[in-house]
This record gives structure tokens, sequence and C-alpha cells, in this order.
């Protein structure tokens, strides 16, 4: 046994695409303790709810994290109609939940190809980042952005999209469909990627229920907390919702995860653009919330399980404005799978949690 | 289980376009609602500031004095708020992005200098307001009068 | 399904036993927050979630660098980021989190503490605003009440004073009611 000693890890580090900074303590080649430290951007947002309106606010929780940009102004407008008893029409819920599907598919095809990058099968990950961009490119088709896509309002979307529209976005997902489905098995089939990744960093299902796991790092220790799966909202239409789990707790198992979600998404959005009801798409909401009135709501992002609060106290401001993010939860889980691995499945372990630091400090 | 699972798609992609452009020589065809800037038909334009009321960042400023409307391009996010909010419609969405630039600068329209015809139009309009206020008031003073006089009579 | 939500207040010395029961129970502590009030109190919100429940439960009051608040990283870990960001941004006194950044966890400028209990002008201005909004409103409500008082009284009187009497209520009332219009649109 050689002598211990803490070696920094980021916050500037190939393998992080966010500010995380990690103080390792090895002993040889293995990690015996880990000391997490964030704190590098934090911006502010959650005061700046004092400043902007209600309506202006949800740019502002577009911008918390360019990934997830979609799913903060659904689940801050969800939180603020619940606030404010507005019925919002179904069409309504239908699209914002085509685009959270679309979000997520974006979401996890470029963590695949971080994680592929991160393991060093470099023509992978350019094959993911390839079929992201279609997905981008959908997004840029309804929207007119292709990151920030400021397609959500309170009471609605901004704009419906047409019959046409929905069928030229199933036969995209469909082409997608078919060369995911190669990518996929390269990921979850090539031996040279289940060398590296195979009982790497494993979590027991106990101990994911300990640290308060959530989303896709949670799934692969067989804990389900999917939110989607309490149909709540255009999710509660779903014939059949079955959350993707796995039992090998691993990295292996959180790559599987994903992997397996891109399809359940598409296989959402064909079910979701089939169901869709004919109507209104936005309400408008007038008015402030009341003083001393408060709300809150949870989400299933590409991370994992968003809690959202929101209370309003007369004026058009809120009071206070909310949001636990996914990796905020799972930073504790994250430092619990590192303890004993190799030094060289840090950067593995770190990345397979999807951290996303801007979410966490808002 | 094996290895080379991806060589089949690697394989096919030597003989495919390339996914990549030449970005200065080529760009791509831009979509029809793409978010690119924000541009002002003045003529329309009442002046009443709704939009820079509504603006999340603030970035447009109006001047009802110098009739004139300002907007910082780098600080619009370009989220549509104040096209949708405008009660004349004379904001629009263009579909393509602003030039890169090497200073800071911002877009200034100011209403135009009427013209000769435009103004004595002005000045005709005035004075047949004018006329129509005048008639009005006459016709109601020959109202009240003759109501005070049939009162009178009454009596 | 729908979301079940609560909030319910609770006192600090209950808080630990409180969460070791809703452990038990199998919920999970979602997250613990803080609200700087008008009143620079704080008051802290822990979530506890299990399937479509979600309750969460408030302490009221709690005064800045003064209450003792235990921690609760010894039964939800996770919780531990929150208790560093409350007491770093809002200067909550934490008492007994595991990992304890002693206040390390987010670095600010020269001078700045608990930045999340400073209370801006703006928001200020609003406030008085929404207050000054208020007493208009509750002083026009008066006005409406003693209006309606008065022409009841005068009904038993005299019933033909009555008609103009009440024109010119209705009068006053409307240029009232659109002086209020007025008002607000300059509030917005």
């Amino acid at each position: 046994m050689g002598k211990a000693q803490v070696l920094p890890f980021g916050p500037q580090h190939p393998v992080l695409p966010e500010p995380l900074h990690l103080d390792l303590v090895v002993e040889d080649e293995t990690v015996v303790d880990v000391l997490p430290q964030i704190g590098f951007i934090h911006r502010g947002l959650e005061k700046l709810v004092e400043t902007r309106d209600i309506h202006q606010y949800i740019y502002v929780a577009e911008r918390i994290c360019g990934i997830c940009a979609f799913g903060h102004s659904y689940g801050y407008a969800e939180t603020v109609e619940r606030l404010m008893d507005v019925e919002i029409p179904p069409r309504a819920q239908y699209l914002r939940s085509i685009m959270h599907e679309l979000s997520r598919i974006h979401s996890h095809l470029l963590w695949m190809g971080l994680a592929a990058d991160a393991f060093g099968f470099e023509s992978l990950f350019m094959h993911c980042w390839r079929l992201r961009e279609r997905i981008l490119d959908i997004f840029e088709a309804v929207a007119g952005g292709r990151v920030i896509l400021s397609y959500t309002l309170i009471g609605g979307v901004t704009k419906d999209i047409d019959a046409p529209m929905l069928q030229a976005i199933k036969d995209k997902l469909n082409s997608i469909k078919k060369e995911y489905q190669e990518i996929c098995n390269a990921f979850l089939k090539d031996t040279s990627v289940k060398n590296r990744l195979v009982g790497v960093g494993y979590i027991s299902p106990e101990d994911a229920v300990q640290y308060g796991m959530v989303g896709p790092f949670a799934r692969a220790s067989n804990l389900n907390n999917d939110v989607r799966c309490l149909g709540l909202g255009a999710y509660g239409d779903l014939a059949d919702f079955q959350p993707i789990l796995s039992t090998d707790g691993d990295c292996y198992g959180r790559v599987q995860v994903r992997a397996e979600e891109v399809l359940q998404s598409i296989s959402i959005i064909e079910e979701l653009i089939d169901k869709i009801p004919d109507g209104d798409f936005y309400v408008p909401v007038k008015g402030a919330p009341a003083a001393g009135s408060e709300a809150c709501s949870i989400l299933e992002q590409p991370r994992g399980e968003v809690y959202y609060y929101c209370s309003g106290n007369g004026t058009k401001n809120l009071e206070r404005m909310r949001i636990r993010t996914p990796t905020t939860q799972n930073i504790a889980g994250m430092t619990m799978a590192l303890k004993g691995c190799d030094l060289a499945d840090v950067n593995m372990i770190v990345l397979t949690i999807d951290p996303c630091i801007s979410c966490t400090e808002r | 289980m094996g290895y080379f699972k991806l060589g089949k798609m690697t394989l096919k992609s030597l003989f495919k376009k390339p996914e990549t452009l030449r970005y200065p020589y080529e760009t791509r065809p831009s979509v029809d609602d793409l978010k690119g800037h924000i541009e002002n038909d003045i003529i329309e334009c009442t002046l009443c500031g709704i939009c820079a009321k509504r603006c999340p960042t603030g970035c447009i400023e109006v001047d009802k004095a110098a009739e004139s409307w300002t907007i910082d391009p780098f600080d619009c996010i370009q989220c549509r708020t104040c096209v949708r909010e405008c009660p004349q419609n004379c904001l629009t969405m263009m579909p393509d992005y602003r030039k890169p630039a090497t200073s800071k600068v911002v877009s200034i329209t100011t209403k135009p200098e009427p013209t000769e015809e435009e103004k004595a139009e002005m000045a005709r309009k005035e004075e047949e307001r004018a006329a129509r206020i005048k008639a009005a008031m006459e016709a109601k003073a020959a109202r009240e009068k003759a109501k005070q006089e049939a009162a009178d009579k009454a009596e | 399904m729908e979301l079940n939500e609560s909030f319910v207040p609770i006192k600090v010395e209950e808080l630990f036993d409180t969460a070791k029961k809703y452990k038990e129970q199998g919920y999970q502590l979602s997250q613990m927050m803080a609200i700087h009030k008008e009143d620079d109190t704080i008051w802290l919100y822990y979530t506890f979630i299990k399937g479509n429940e979600v309750i969460n439960r408030r302490i009221e009051g709690v005064i800045k660098g003064e209450t003792e608040i235990p921690s609760l990283t010894p039964l939800f870990i996770a919780v531990f980021v929150n208790e560093n960001e409350a007491h770093d941004l809002f200067g909550v006194n934490i008492v007994g989190n595991l990992i304890d950044f002693q206040g390390a966890f987010y670095r600010f400028a020269e001078g700045v503490e608990a930045p999340m209990t400073i209370v801006s002008p703006e928001q200020l201005a609003a406030r008085e605003k929404a207050a000054k909004i208020a007493k208009a409103k509750a002083a026009k409500a008066a006005k409406e009440a003693k209006a309606a008082k008065e022409a009841a009284a005068k009904d038993t009187n005299e019933a033909a004073k009555e008609d103009t009497e009440a024109k010119s209520a209705a009068e006053a009332v409307s240029t009232e009611a659109s002086e209020d219009t007025k008002t607000k649109e300059e509030g917005e």
C-alpha cells in the first residue's frame, strides 16, 4: 500500500463538459475517498425571479441549462399554471410532451456521444452526434431555434404543430430509428465497450435508495422512480408505459438504460402523434398569482426527477421559485460509486451519472 | 458479443456525402420560422411601447418624442415575445441571422420625415377635425338653448 | 393520475423524528429549500416524495444565523448539497451536516454574505407598490360600502330625491373605477 495522497480532478478536465471539482484521495491507483465541490458557475437565476414577471421568467428558466432547456421551461410553466389554477388545453399538453420526449432523445444522444468519447470510441461519438443533429433539425423546423426553443408559454405553447409537420417528425424519427439501432448495437454488444464498462462503479439497489438517487442512474440499479409512471399530463393517455430498468448497477447498466430509453421515447412520440386531440394550443393567462399561494410539481427530465416550487405574493413577480435538479440529488450517489474504484475509471463513473452542473447551480 | 459492431456504419460513411458543410462558403438553407432577428415596419408602428414593456431582456427602447424605435441586437434573445404582443403587427421575425460584428451597436429605426403632400394631408385633417368639433359645439349650444326656452315656456 | 401535494407546518424540534418516520414509510427526501420572507425571517421547506404523494413540511420563522436546524444528512445523505446551499446563500445555521463545507460551498465577492436574503431596490419598490394598490383597493371598498349604506338610509326618507343621488353615486363609482384601472395599467 502506498501513501495516501490528494489528487485534484477538474474543474477543467477533458472529460467534463461542465466544471465539477473532485478531491480524490488515492492510494496507489485506488480511490479511497472523494470530496465533491461545485459552485464555479452559480448565476443566481432563482433570485432573478424577483425582477422578471411570470411570463418573462420562462426565458430565464430555459437558460438554466442548455440541454434540458425545454424541460425547464415546461416544468416552470406547469408549476405556475398549478399556482394560478389554469387548465391548459389537452393539445398543448400533447405538444409539450412530444417536445419533451424529443429533447430526451437529444439529451441521451449527446450523453452517449460524450460517454463514447470518454472510453475512447471516437467514431461512435461522431455517429451519436450526427444523429443528434437530426433532432435539432426538428426543433429548428418546429420552434425556430436549435437549442433554446422558447416554445413554451404560460397557458400553452407558442405555436401549433400541424398534421403534415407531425407526419414529417414521425418519418424523420423512423429514419433515425434505423440508424440508431446500429449505434445501439455497437454500444451494447461490442466487446471493447463492454470491457471498459462492465463492473465499473457498482451501486446496489439498497444503496440507490439510501443515497436518494434519481433518473437513469437509479434505474440502472433497479430502482424505479420514473415520474412518467404517474401518468401526469399527456403521459396518462399512453396505452402502456413500462420504465426501463437494469439490474446491473454498473456503468454498463447506465449506458443500457439510456440507450433503450431513446427507443422508448421514439415509440412514445409516435403514440402521442397518433393520439393527439384537436383544439386550442394556448389559453391566455391574465393577472398575477395570489399572495400566499404556493404550488409544486415534479417532472421526469432526461437526467431524472426535477422538483419545482413557486409561491406568489400578489404581484406579477413570484416570491420564490425553486428548482431541485437531478444532479443535485445524484452527487452523493456519485461520490459513493467513486469510492474504491480505479483512478482510470473515475472519468467514466463521473460521466455515467450525466452530471449537469449548470442545472445544479442555477 | 464481438468486435467491429460499428464497422458497417463506418464503411457506409466512407462512400456517403460528408455530413458537414464547408461553412463560410456554404450555408444551410434556413427554415421559414427560424428566429433570426427582429425588424420593425416603422410606418405601421404607433410607438405604443408594449414591446419594450414585455421584452424579458429590456433590449427595446421606444422614444415617442424623437419618434424612434431602438433595439440592441446583442441583448435580444429572439424569444418572439414582442412579435406576439404587438397590437399593430408591425414587428416581424426575419429568418436570417445577423452578420457577426466587431463592436456592439444598437439599431435605431426612426419615423421618416413626412413629405410635403403628407404634411398638407395632415394639416387638412387637422382643420377638418377642428371644424367638426366647432360644429358639434355649436349644435350642442343650440340644443341647450332650445331646451331652456321650452322649459321657460312651460313655466 | 393527479399529483397529490400538501403543505404542512412543522416545529424544529419535531423535524428529525418526523423525517425518520417518513424514511421508514419509504418516502424519499426530495429536496430542502429556504425562502426569505418579507419580515426577514426564513422559512425552510422539506419535501418528501413517494409515488404521487408530495408532502412539503415547512419550518416557519427561522432567524438567520441563530435558530439551530438539525441536519438531515444522517438520514438522507443526498440533501447535503441543499443544506450547504441554505447555509451559504441564506445564512441558515445547520448543525451536524455530515459533508459540511463551512461556508465554502459557494464563494462570493468580498463583503457579501447570504446573498439570497438581500432585498433588491426593485423588489422593495414592487412591494411598496403592491401595498399601495392593496390600500387603495381597501379604501375603495370601504367607500363603496359607505355609499351603499347612505343610499339605504335615504331610501326610507325621500323617495323622490333618491333617484338623482344614486345617479351621482354611480357616476362617482364609475370615475373611481376608471381611475383604478388607470393605476393598474401604470402598475403593469
